[in-house]
């Protein structure tokens, strides 16, 4: 639970830069994506908006078919988790014979038997996730530990980009914040794309498709105490500083953008230290915003869980009551935790006898 | 005029713990402090919060308001409750600006009992005596304090040792341990065995939840480590 | 249309009407520190020791010249038309093989040589990065493909981090559809050769007396 990043002096400071600007895109994100939309066209790409990943398996389907595609190939820019889930479903659902360079996690590096050439050639389309995507650029921003997504999205003629809607950056310039914070942690290469090949530029792809996709992420920024979850930049130090790891979870939006859209048990996994939150560097309330996913979990179950508890409040709020009930169970059950009998007397019973 | 605290024992130090409790308020007497404990008080709601359930939260959450809206310190033997006091008790108002702003004002006066002796009341040293050799647990949601260590350092002929990886989970984790009880026990027995290898004798936290859950383990598996609380062992003569 | 639903929902989540203007967004932290040439050679040298990355300084054209032969070392080459490189007449070297009649030939080229000489629009000392920009000089492939790659760079364009590189270039962007931060080595065998190092008193990039690509 020792980050190396923790030790950067200017940190403190760039995670308040980092959650202040994360902030104010997603309270704004409208003009965002409209000004993103402008500026891709502007370099000559094509943006599209996606409900869902049905949506964008459509699209890349009929693209392939009028261009002719029978092959394609995919990346994932290190640490874009949830988008390589995204990505993997896509690819997987395209008919086509599918050439798969995906980069693993953190620093591992791909060995040669996984990187074929032939098919990074053969592929006429390249689809990678983004880690960013800059509205005043029009560009969107890859990171990762080695270049296998900017071989995907340099290689094949076409370089499609799928990307949530959170991931949206205001400026170019906020790359010294993000791209320090998470430089430390996938270190190696970053690359800046925007569009197709410039004229006179010999390789690079002939047509750019950005897809942002929205797949619920709406519904998220509507809800006050989750919204702060769509600042998640992948950064990865939540299951690190986990104290129940390696059973923590995985990453901010995991357990929501993973379909259904909050029931998954996940939710419950918390051992309720508070080391995600400090540990996250845009400065995600992730235990509230937890409590907020489970409060609905339980909106749409009918469970055991809220009548247990409504029980519990009436009895908790009747201090003669919660006596009484504690005695009772004290008497008649051995404790939940199993451990010596409990003490034969309460506190409150040893207060009363203290002479005071 | 000695200056008044209000205790918050918590449910679970009521009913499974109490000489925690006592020791606390034995502490804080010899710390200069006059102790109080309203019989009204039951539980800080976190059980109901962390489950979702935040309307019955409330309910409980707007009890303790009652209960201790004119203490000037509450102080409590948990840094799960203490944390929850102190962090989301307003949280359960956000529909009421006046009730959220008591809460907001009540959960200042809320400290989790080691922090209180080394920030409110500013004294290290109770006169205790703990022959034996201690090691600390670290419960959530404070890992790496320092503060609680220093405490058990004053205490007279108590022989301190740090245990490896101290600040992992003991496998309690609220609903954690309905939902997955063989990856808690994997978690709890890992602690165990690292207890074990610090040979000491005792294992001090600062919450009971934790505290049981290691004392669980340690029980069933017949090892003669005992895990206390902090109080109990600066209450020690 | 998705696109106005979704540009719909997300107006209706946050409260914001079509063409609403933002207020200003909080501006991220920009770090310079006004570090001498000297200051940035070293830094820049010891960040890439620590990643294992070999920098050469050459005192000369023809230094550098002799530099990359070695590293080329009898094997089949393939360099940018970077300037800097035609200056240190490596593109004349034996072995190397530069400018490509179309994307075809470029691509088998990148694909079956095993040396790639490029340059770098900058480095970044702060951290050892290198920044390459996608140009009709340097394609894109010559620094992905190869496996060893030698970057050859002019010591007037090693700016201090990316903060600075912000500053000269602000919409980097507009001006090429690919600019690269490589910092390491990662797959490949990365050499990194700069020119005019032994002068610590040049920094033309500073008062933005240096060369544009495009």
């Amino acid at each position: 639970m020792n980050l190396p990043t923790q030790r950067r002096a200017d940190m403190p400071e760039l995670r308040a830069r980092a959650a202040a600007i994360k902030k104010h895109v997603l309270a704004n994100l409208d003009h965002y994506l409209v000004e993103t939309e402008k500026q891709v066209v502007a370099h000559g790409g094509q943006v599209l908006f996606a409900q869902n990943i049905d949506e964008i398996v459509a699209f890349i389907q009929l693209l392939a078919q009028e261009r002719g595609v029978a092959s394609f190939v995919g990346a994932r820019a290190t640490g874009v988790r949830n988008e390589a889930s995204a990505l993997r479903r896509v690819v997987e659902a395209l008919s086509s014979d599918v050439g798969a360079y995906l980069s693993g996690h953190l620093a591992t590096l791909i060995d040669a038997a996984s990187f074929d050439l032939d098919r990074l050639f053969a592929a006429g389309i390249g689809i990678t996730g983004a880690n960013f995507v800059i509205a005043d650029a029009g560009a969107v921003c890859l990171a990762e530990g080695d270049d296998f997504a900017s071989l995907a999205g340099a290689a094949p003629k076409t370089h499609i980009v799928v990307a949530g809607i959170e991931k949206i950056i205001p400026r170019t310039r906020d790359l010294a914040v993000f791209l320090r914070l998470l430089s430390a942690r996938y270190p190696g290469h970053s690359s800046l794309l925007s569009g197709p090949r410039r004229a006179g530029e010999l390789d690079g792809p002939e047509a750019f498709y950005l897809v942002l996709l929205d797949g619920g992420r709406s519904a998220i920024l509507a809800d006050a105490e989750k919204r702060e979850l769509l600042r998640c930049i992948h950064y990865g130090a939540c299951p690190e500083s986990c104290p129940a790891t390696p059973v923590g979870q995985p990453g901010a939006l995991t357990p929501l953008l993973k379909p259904p859209l909050i029931a998954a048990p996940d939710v419950y996994t918390s051992a309720l230290s508070d080391a995600c939150r400090e540990a996250c560097p845009v400065n995600i309330n992730f235990p509230r915003a937890r409590v907020a996913l489970r409060q609905d979990a339980l909106g749409q179950a009918n469970g055991w869980v809220p009548l247990f508890f409504r029980v519990w409040a009436f009895v908790m709020v009747r201090p003669r009551l919660y006596e009484m009930v504690a005695l009772m169970a004290r008497a008649f059950w051995p404790v939940a935790w199993k451990c010596a009998h409990p003490p034969a007397k309460s506190l409150r019973q040893l207060w009363r006898e203290r002479s005071r | 005029m000695a200056k008044r605290v209000s205790l918050f024992v918590t449910c679970m130090v009521d009913q499974l713990l109490p000489k925690a409790g006592m020791a606390m308020a034995d502490v804080l007497e010899r710390a200069g402090f006059d102790v109080e404990f309203r019989e009204a008080q039951t539980c800080c709601g976190l059980p109901a919060y962390q489950a979702g359930c935040v309307a019955h939260a409330r309910e409980v959450g707007s009890h303790f308001l009652k209960t201790f809206a004119d203490a000037d310190y509450i102080v409590v033997p948990s840094t799960r409750c203490a944390g929850m006091l102190r962090r989301d008790l307003p949280r359960l108002f956000s529909d009421d600006p006046s009730a959220r702003g008591d809460a907001q004002a009540l959960s200042t006066r809320v400290w989790e009992f080691s922090r209180f002796l080394l920030e409110v009341a500013k004294v290290d040293s109770f006169g205790a005596r703990f022959p034996h050799r201690v090691t600390y647990f670290d419960t959530c949601p404070a890992p790496g304090q320092t503060g609680p260590r220093e405490l058990l350092q004053r205490v007279q002929d108590l022989e301190y040792v740090e245990m490896n990886g101290s600040a992992e989970c003991c496998g309690f984790g609220g609903s954690f341990r309905w939902d997955g009880p063989a990856e808690t026990d994997v978690m709890t027995q890992r602690q165990v065995v690292r207890i074990l290898a610090s040979k000491a004798t005792h294992v001090v936290g600062l919450d009971v939840a934790c505290l049981l859950q290691l004392r669980r383990a340690l029980e069933s598996g017949k090892h003669p480590v005992r895990a206390v609380h902090l109080a109990e062992v600066l209450a020690s003569r | 249309m998705s696109r106005d639903a979704i540009l719909q929902a997300v107006r209706t989540a946050i409260g914001r009407k079509p063409f609403q203007k933002p207020v200003a967004g909080p501006e991220p932290l920009l770090q310079i520190h006004n570090w001498t040439a000297a200051d940035r050679l070293e830094r820049f040298c010891t960040a890439n020791a620590a990643l294992g990355v070999p920098v050469t300084l050459a005192s000369s054209a023809s230094h550098a010249r002799e530099l990359v032969a070695a590293l080329i070392d009898g094997r089949s080459a393939i360099a940018s038309l970077a300037t800097v490189l035609a200056e240190c007449g490596i593109l004349g070297l034996a072995g190397v093989q530069a400018g490509f009649p179309d994307a075809e030939a470029l691509r088998h080229a990148c694909a079956s040589t095993p040396v790639g000489i490029t340059s770098a629009w900058c480095l970044l000392a702060e951290t050892g990065t290198i920044v390459l920009r996608s140009s009709p000089e340097e394609p894109r492939l010559l620094s992905l493909l190869p496996p060893v790659l030698i970057v050859v760079v002019s010591q007037s364009r090693l700016l201090e981090n990316m903060d600075e590189f912000f500053g000269l270039l602000p919409q980097p962007a507009d001006s090429s559809s690919a600019t690269v931060m490589i910092t390491g080595s990662g797959r490949h065998e990365l050499h990194v050769i700069l020119v005019g190092a032994d002068d610590p008193t040049v920094a033309p990039c500073r008062t933005g007396q240096h060369r544009e690509y495009s």
